[in-house]
């Protein structure tokens, strides 16, 4: 259940980035308002994760591409993986391995996930409420959105989620209850072209 | 003629007190509640079920009878959702409702997900201990990917569940269903291009009474309404016994009162156009009346309660206790210069009581099956005859001017008629009618089709079974009463039998005799069970775990910590914890204990096709019976069916050895030829028509014969007056045939076919009567 939460929260960062450019005195609407535009997203990640009981934090790094056929995230290194995520079903595949569907219907605590995550993709700030508590700040060229769920499963497993950016978003934070900590750094980020070439459809393809 | 007129004025008196009495007890019992009843279960005989398979019944009855479904349908799925919402919020309105679900509440899931959490070593699935034999490569990839990705929060749970095996266990306890989805919590599933989303309501108790019965339904179907009318294009699918019931109770409420006014008005025109006068009318509603009254009286105090189905054959009782009035009134009309009505009395006096007593022991012999319903007829019957025959008794005489006989009427003419064809023709017509007959029975009665299905007793309207259909597709559960019990000694034992059987019902899905199956070992696996997981675990993690955490970077000291608090004993998931906790709520009722404390458990099972089939498979485990009450009431049936056929064959030895007394040996014989051939050639008849027999076609065999050998002994008995007795007759066959074939219209098959039994048999019996012309006791 809480792969689906995140798919959703990087669905919204990156949505989010396409519009790098923030104002002077940006607002919460403002970037609200931005996620709702459909574009293709391409950059690379770095992603660290703190797990209490590791002496170091778990580290990888990857490519992503973000369009209207959902959320194409492939991590490199290590280990070699691929996952695909749209509202309706998330593909997963381990190196060479058969891609692994998980249905909407076969999870239902998939559902509610999807739900918001649809809601975001038309960018509405209201359906964003009913889910989170947000607060937003911003200081100069930099602004923070954190995220505090409000309704379960996802409240139970996630404390807070923090979204931070200057020209793009730079960096997503996400805290669980376990107190564990997940910390995804982009780079690289490219809107163009504008639309997904042939390429990057069959990567969808799965 | 002093003191006969005073004896007459007595017996007037006692007869006004009885039938006041019985008025005053009826109206004093109807003004309570529950006097009426109409549920079809209450007809069936008690099973002789041991006290654990009548609990489990019980229990799966209670489930089944309680439970109302719904789809509610829309092209716009979230359309389908809100409409669903809204249909929930009504109904619970209803007080007659207990719950409704509507959402699978997250919460809910959660706390299952608690339950289990801290026995996952010892409920792996059979999948996940097959790969941990031979894929432990696969299971660290698995929970490798689960921790790199953005997606898993899989690190949290790394020290409890260190390769994520929790949820896929959870997972796995739960019954596959490929036909239903979730949305949101919402349960539904597609059709002809549209979403039904799924709503469940329970009602406060399977036995609704009739008020609180048509008290729901409205509701349901006003709530139902408003639903439709908000949104154009939302339909919604329902079913569930109370509909059934519901619309059985408004087809028997229809079917009284047009049995009972098509009667009267049958009646009515029948004596309006052979008497010149209204006063045989007054004598007959009088007699209908009084024994209708005395019926009802002793039925309720008998009962405490008249059952719908009795009233529904207890109408066609005012065309049988019509009769008495008729011949009196016949010889009446009839008689000579010096009849008085105590003359009149006296001539049909010996006809009119060995007929009383005759159809009182046809009703009485329905009581041979244990089925209260017909022991509530056969009491409501006898009474209403009694009644009726008393109050000819002692009212007839109060009318001192004689009647006088429409000589043109029809039903005389005929009677005239018909009895100089039977005069005219000689002993070879008679014999080769018999002949005749008797090769036609001899030839058709092995014949005839008999289907012994207890369904006959309920009314099947098309639009329910259709909405029922449709309701069992989307769920792709069909479930009807049948299940599994499964005894034994102690909980660990039953949940091993469970397992062991699992494995015959899971073949069994593979060769579609059954769809699926619902136990309580899925939830709670046997000790043995799960010590065979916790040990398969225990050894996994013993062989990967180090590894597996040195590549991930744990430090020694951790990962020899958590590995030894994985593989430290287990404490057993008990039966009882599981029952006390909030996981178990749907499914704690296929629990049982018996009175002795010996536990014992219900599997439900789903889409049963083939019954035997079932029954054969489970045969060779010890202490599991396949309980499938419709099942057993049908072979109850057949029984009662082949037992009542039996019955009426003893009953017509003993009647023929009664009358033999009086009329001899071969005469008797040939009174009872008419009443026997009628019942058998009505059968033949109507498995001719393409229908199936039931035990109701031979309980009506017992009336054909109660009331078919009336006519033989009326005429019998006629001393020569022939004419006025055939009279009475004709009269006494079309208001008898008129009443019970309005009961052959019955939406009910049980009722239709006792009704369609009667009908015929009469007619055959009316024609063949004239067979005991000349064969009166003083002709001798």
């Amino acid at each position: 259940m809480r792969q689906a939460a995140n798919t959703l929260l990087l669905c919204v960062l990156l949505f989010g980035l396409a519009r790098g450019e923030p104002q002077a005195q940006l607002t919460l609407a403002d970037v609200v308002a931005r996620l709702g535009t459909p574009a293709v997203i391409r950059g690379n990640y770095t992603q660290t994760k703190e797990i209490a009981l590791l002496s170091r934090p778990l580290e990888s790094h990857g490519d992503f591409i973000l369009s209207k056929l959902g959320l194409f995230w492939r991590q490199q290194s290590p280990p070699a993986g691929i996952v695909i995520a749209d509202g309706k079903r998330l593909v997963q595949q381990i190196g060479d391995g058969d891609p692994e569907v998980t249905d909407d219907s076969s999870n239902p605590m998939a559902l509610p996930f999807s739900r918001i995550f649809l809601g975001i993709f038309s960018g509405d700030e209201e359906s964003l409420r009913t889910h989170f508590e947000i607060t937003f700040s911003a200081t100069g060229e930099a602004w923070e959105i954190g995220l505090v769920p409000t309704t379960e499963p996802m409240s139970l497993a996630i404390e807070s989620i923090i979204l931070y950016g200057r020209e793009h978003i730079e960096d997503l934070t996400v805290v669980n209850r376990s107190s564990d900590k997940t910390v995804i750094r982009f780079s690289d980020i490219r809107t163009e072209p504008e639309h997904l070439t042939e390429h990057e459809i069959e990567l969808y393809a799965r | 003629m002093r003191s006969s007129f005073t004896r007459g004025n007595i017996s007037l008196i006692s007869w006004a007190v009885l039938v006041v009495a019985a008025l005053v007890l009826t109206a004093l019992m109807i003004s309570g509640q529950g006097w009426l009843r109409s549920n079809v279960f209450e007809l069936l005989p008690e099973s002789d079920y041991d006290p654990l398979t009548a609990a489990a019944t019980e229990q799966v009855d209670m489930e089944l009878g309680t439970r109302l479904l719904f789809f509610i349908g829309h092209k716009d799925r979230g359309v389908a959702k809100a409409a669903a919402d809204r249909l929930a919020a009504s109904l619970l309105e209803q007080p007659l409702i207990d719950s409704v679900t509507v959402r699978i509440d997250e919460s809910q899931y959660a706390a299952i997900a608690g339950f289990y959490y801290p026995y996952r070593r010892q409920i792996l699935s059979a999948e996940q201990l097959q790969a941990m034999a031979t894929d432990a490569a696969g299971i660290e990839q698995r929970a490798l990917a689960d921790i790199f990705s953005p997606f898993g929060g899989g690190g949290a749970n790394l020290a409890t569940d260190p390769f994520f095996l929790f949820a896929d266990s959870l997972q796995a306890l739960q019954p596959p269903n490929s036909v239903v989805n979730f949305d949101d919590g919402y349960l539904w599933a597609a059709r002809d291009g549209r979403d039904y989303v799924f709503v469940m309501a329970k009602t406060m108790s399977p036995s609704l009474s009739i008020v609180e019965q048509e008290k729901l339904v409205h509701h349901i179907d006003a709530a139902i309404g408003s639903v439709r009318s908000q949104d154009s294009g939302v339909d919604v699918l329902r079913t569930g016994f109370s509909f059934y019931a519901y619309e059985a109770t408004q087809s028997a409420k229809g079917e009284v009162s047009t049995i009972g006014v098509g009667s009267l008005i049958g009646l009515l025109l029948l004596v309006m156009t052979t008497f010149r006068s209204m006063r045989p009318l007054t004598l007959i509603a009088i007699s209908i009346l009084a024994g209708c009254a005395i019926a009802l009286a002793v039925t309720l105090s008998v009962f405490g309660y008249v059952h719908l189905f009795t009233l529904v054959f207890g109408a066609s009782l005012i065309g049988v206790s019509v009769d008495y009035s008729f011949h009196y009134v016949a010889n009446d009309a009839f008689g000579g210069e010096q009849w008085t009505p105590q003359r009149g009395l006296r001539n049909i006096f010996t006809g009119v009581t060995l007929g009383l007593l005759t159809s009182i022991l046809a009703y009485l012999a329905l009581t041979v099956a244990p089925f209260p319903g017909l022991q509530q007829l056969a009491v409501f019957s006898s009474a209403g005859l009694i009644g009726a025959y008393l109050t000819l008794i002692c009212v007839s005489g109060v009318w001192r001017r004689r009647m006088t006989l429409n000589e043109r009427s029809l039903v005389l003419q005929f009677a005239k008629r018909f009895l100089s064809l039977w005069e005219r023709s000689g002993p070879a017509y008679r014999y080769g009618l018999i002949g005749v007959l008797a090769v036609l029975i001899v030839v058709g009665y092995p014949t005839i089709d008999i289907d012994d299905d207890v369904s006959v007793l309920q009314a099947q309207p098309p639009e329910l079974k259709r909405q029922e259909a449709a309701i069992q597709e989307l769920l792709g559960v069909a479930q009807a009463g049948t299940f599994l019990l499964v005894k034994a000694g102690t909980g660990e034992e039953l949940l091993q039998r469970e397992e062991s059987v699992r494995h015959e019902l899971d073949t069994l899905i593979g060769s579609s005799t059954i769809t699926g199956y619902q136990a309580i070992s899925r939830w709670v696996p046997s000790e043995a069970r799960q010590r065979r997981s916790f040990s398969a675990y225990v050894e996994f993690v013993k062989q990967r775990l180090p590894a597996y955490f040195e590549s991930l970077g744990v430090d020694a000291d951790a990962a020899a910590r958590t590995q030894a608090k994985l593989t430290q004993d287990m404490s057993v998931l008990h039966i009882s914890d599981w029952l006390e906790s909030p996981a178990s709520e749907q499914f704690r009722n296929l629990w049982l204990v018996g009175d002795s404390g010996e536990p014992a458990s219900i599997i439900l099972l789903y889409g049963v096709q083939d019954v035997a089939e079932l029954a054969s498979r489970v045969a060779a485990y010890p202490d599991i019976t396949v309980v499938n009450k419709a099942r057993e009431l049908s072979g109850l049936f057949g029984q009662y069916r082949a037992r009542v056929a039996r019955m009426l064959a003893t009953a017509y030895v003993i009647i023929l050895l009664g009358l033999a007394t009086r009329y001899g040996l071969p005469r008797s014989v040939l009174l009872l030829v008419p009443p026997v051939f009628a019942g058998l050639v009505a059968l033949i008849i109507i498995s001719a028509l393409g229908e199936t027999l039931n035990l109701f076609n031979f309980l009506a065999m017992i009336l054909v014969l109660g009331i078919g050998i009336d006519f033989t002994l009326f005429i019998a008995e006629a001393r020569h007056e022939y004419l006025s007795t055939m009279f009475a007759i004709t009269l006494s066959a079309l208001t008898t045939m008129l009443s019970f074939g309005l009961l052959s219209l019955s939406g009910t098959y049980a009722v239709h076919s006792f009704g369609l039994t009667v009908l015929i048999g009469i007619a055959c019996a009316y024609l063949l009567s004239p067979l005991a012309t000349g064969l009166g006791s003083e002709t001798r």
